[in-house]
């Protein structure tokens, strides 16, 4: 295969969708493919366009960012007539006690059928099943690279997966981070600015919490609000190693609702004080993330830290999502003024009574 | 005449008082108080075409009412504030001082009738909430999201079907005397259950008694889901008029449900009581352009930006008497029509 000296061959064209696990795996995915010696082709920003298109194509009962997808693989189909190959992994299982939501098991197959699509690369992750370096032999094969250069590219891919979520573990909001990993820019963290006086955890998905399109830019709406927010990816590494077990007989078996609870396990107990509130972005339809909102919900009020749900779809209204923010938000700055002048009091009812 | 601060000389009007507008989904309020809180007058209406045209009809009758009233011309409007879905747009047009949302208006105006307030139901004409309060904090909040089952305007419709008038249709629920079990989940059924019902021959009185059983159910399934509703319970907005709904919801929560005085105007009221601290607060000088707004002309046009593929629909207001000035722009995704 490689010739030396002759013009440089031209570079295998592989396009990925830019939703769903993209918000999860695109350093690795994008290090791994190009260590495989492919060229990216990424679909652009959510638009109205992809949104309207995907939500043509895909069937009533989806959630909104499935629908995504879609218009995603459309607009790439579209746009790039040049591509050799699509890249929709599918992703089963990540470690051997949960699964993926269903929609994603069998993400590959639904997307195949639709009209014109380029060949797709096979990738499956399920460690159930098989290793993740099978699945990147695998991988390798369709490319034309072999097992030895193969596996070389995964230890790469990984190496700089760690070092882009240990970033996100220094407080780095994920598009920020991602915008990086595209431009091939170096891993700096940003200058702070100013703090917010109020810290909220913004819960969900990261296709729902980082698509700044279908969530009407709602992380902007909380940081124009003087908002500090933080995100799972953002937790420590060490809160995701306890499984949650809600009851003994309920075991959660969903990759990120797991996640989603572990992170909020932490501020149940230590870091009761480190937020001020809970928001969980959930899209609608979503199964799992109806149940875990409930769970979430009631541990939320025992423990007193204000929980504010926001479901959201493709017809969500800007005025009726400000109203939700502004009011929870303001809610908890009274709550915050009048504890601190109840203190005040206290301390001058204190000085007058020992004078 | 009601002034406007900075026009007086400040010797003929001294008394302060300070304008809350709420503008929601179905109706329009103001009501002007003075620094004490006391409700000086108020205004109600439907609204007619665009926020902007309610907000001007408001006011035109702000300042009849004002005209119409000795006592009201010796006070000056400090201060605006304005609440409701249109809360940004009527700010801009009336120079408001302060916007906040419903749910905080709404609070702060029960807090000031009833200090003690634990749990605030209210259901207007599209939309419902409910509010908790503990040691005179709102600790948790719920809106409806995509359903409207149960809010004003579908009462609106089914008293209409009914031929009976909306002020009246509380009243039947009352007389019956076995209310009968009608679908609330969802307007749709719950339409079609009451032809069934009415073709089955029974009597309006009991129809309608199930009707307001089965939408304080909704209620109660849909928004307080998983909240805790302690006493004191107070219901405003308009559909709190409805006795039929008040008593379903005694019953239901098993315990007494205060209505306030001044029930439909609750938001407007918190927002004259929120822009009145921060009057007293900041002593800023108040941007409102006074009541002969109403007779000003306001300019809405739309456009598409075209800059990107979202090709947002920009809204703006133009203020034709004052060099053509936008007063107000929104719609845009990205924020940078905001700018102006």
């Amino acid at each position: 295969m490689e010739v030396s000296g002759g013009a440089p061959k031209s570079k295998v064209k592989v396009g990925i969708p830019r939703a769903l696990h993209f918000y999860r795996y695109f350093p690795f995915w994008k290090k791994l493919l190009e260590e495989l010696g492919a060229e990216i082709v990424l679909s652009t920003p959510t638009s109205k366009k992809i949104v309207e298109e995907g939500v043509q194509m895909g069937f009533g009962e989806l959630c909104i960012p499935m629908k995504v997808f879609y218009g995603h693989v459309l607009h790439l189909i579209e746009n790039h007539p040049d591509l050799d190959y699509l890249f929709v992994p599918r992703y089963v299982a990540e470690d051997k006690d949960a699964y993926f939501c269903p929609k994603f098991l069998s993400l590959p197959d639904v997307i195949r059928i639709l009209p014109n699509v380029p060949k797709m690369l096979n990738f499956e992750v399920n460690v159930k099943e098989f290793p993740i370096s099978q699945s990147v032999i695998e991988l390798g094969k369709q490319l034309g690279v072999g097992q030895s250069r193969a596996l070389e590219s995964y230890k790469t891919a990984k190496e700089y997966f760690k070092e882009y979520q240990d970033f996100l573990r220094k407080g780095v909001p994920v598009n920020h981070a991602l915008r990086l990993v595209q431009r091939d820019l170096p891993f700096t963290v940003p200058k702070k600015k100013s703090k917010g006086d109020i810290k909220f955890l913004l819960l969900g998905h990261g296709y729902n919490v980082c698509d700044t399109y279908i969530n009407l830019d709602f992380q902007k709406k909380l940081r124009d609000q003087g908002i500090e927010v933080i995100t799972i990816e953002n937790l420590p590494e060490s809160l995701f190693k306890v499984p949650v077990i809600v009851n003994k007989r309920l075991r959660n078996y969903w990759r990120h609702e797991e996640e989603i609870m572990q992170a909020i396990r932490y501020y149940l107990t230590k870091g009761r004080d480190e937020i001020d509130g809970v928001i969980f972005l959930i899209s609608f339809a979503c199964g799992p993330d109806s149940l875990i909102s409930e769970l979430i919900m009631r541990d939320m009020k025992v423990v007193g830290i204000p929980f504010l749900d926001i479901i959201m779809d493709e017809h969500s209204g800007e005025a009726g999502l400000l109203t939700r923010i502004e009011s929870f938000t303001e809610m908890i700055r009274r709550k915050k003024r009048k504890l601190e002048m109840d203190a005040k009091k206290k301390v001058k009812s204190k000085i007058k009574s020992e004078v | 005449m009601v002034q406007v601060s900075d026009k007086t000389d400040g010797s003929k009007a001294e008394k302060e008082a300070f304008l809350g507008i709420d503008v929601g989904s179905v109706s329009c309020k103001f009501v002007l108080i003075d620094i004490d809180g006391n409700l000086l007058t108020h205004v109600f209406l439907r609204n007619r075409g665009s926020p902007i045209d309610s907000v001007k009809d408001g006011m035109a009758k702000l300042k009849e009412a004002v005209q119409e009233n000795e006592e009201l011309q010796s006070y000056t409007i400090k201060a605006c504030g304005t609440t409701g879905s249109a809360r940004y747009l009527t700010k801009a047009i009336v120079g408001g001082d302060l916007a906040k949302t419903e749910i905080i208006a709404h609070a702060v105006a029960t807090q000031s009738m009833y200090p003690n307030v634990r749990t605030i139901l209210e259901i207007g004409g599209q939309d419902s909430k409910i509010i908790i309060l503990r040691d005179g904090i709102i600790i948790d909040f719920a809106m409806n999201s995509v359903c409207a089952a149960g809010t004003g305007s579908f009462l609106d419709h089914q008293a209409s079907r009914l031929g009976i008038a909306i002020e009246e249709f509380g009243d039947y629920a009352v007389k019956s005397n076995n209310p009968l079990s009608i679908a609330g989940r969802c307007t749709v059924f719950a339409e079609s259950d009451m032809i069934h019902k009415q073709n089955a021959g029974h009597s309006r009185e009991d129809i309608i008694a199930g009707l307001c059983d089965s939408l304080v159910r909704n209620y109660l399934n849909n928004i307080t889901k998983g909240k805790d509703l302690d006493e004191p319970v107070v219901f405003q907005g308009g559909v709190s008029y409805n006795q039929g709904i008040v008593e379903a919801f005694e019953r239901h929560l098993g315990c007494k449900v205060e209505v306030p005085k001044y029930n439909v105007l609750m938001g407007a009221l918190g927002m004259a009581i929120l822009v009145r601290d921060h009057y007293i607060d900041n002593e800023t000088e108040t941007l409102f352009r006074g009541l002969d707004v109403s007779e000003q002309e306001f300019k809405t046009s739309t456009f598409n930006c075209g800059d990107c593929p979202n090709n947002c629909e920009i809204v703006q207001v133009k203020m034709p008497s004052d060099e053509n000035k936008v007063i107000a722009r929104w719609g845009s995704r990205c924020g940078k029509w905001e700018v102006f």
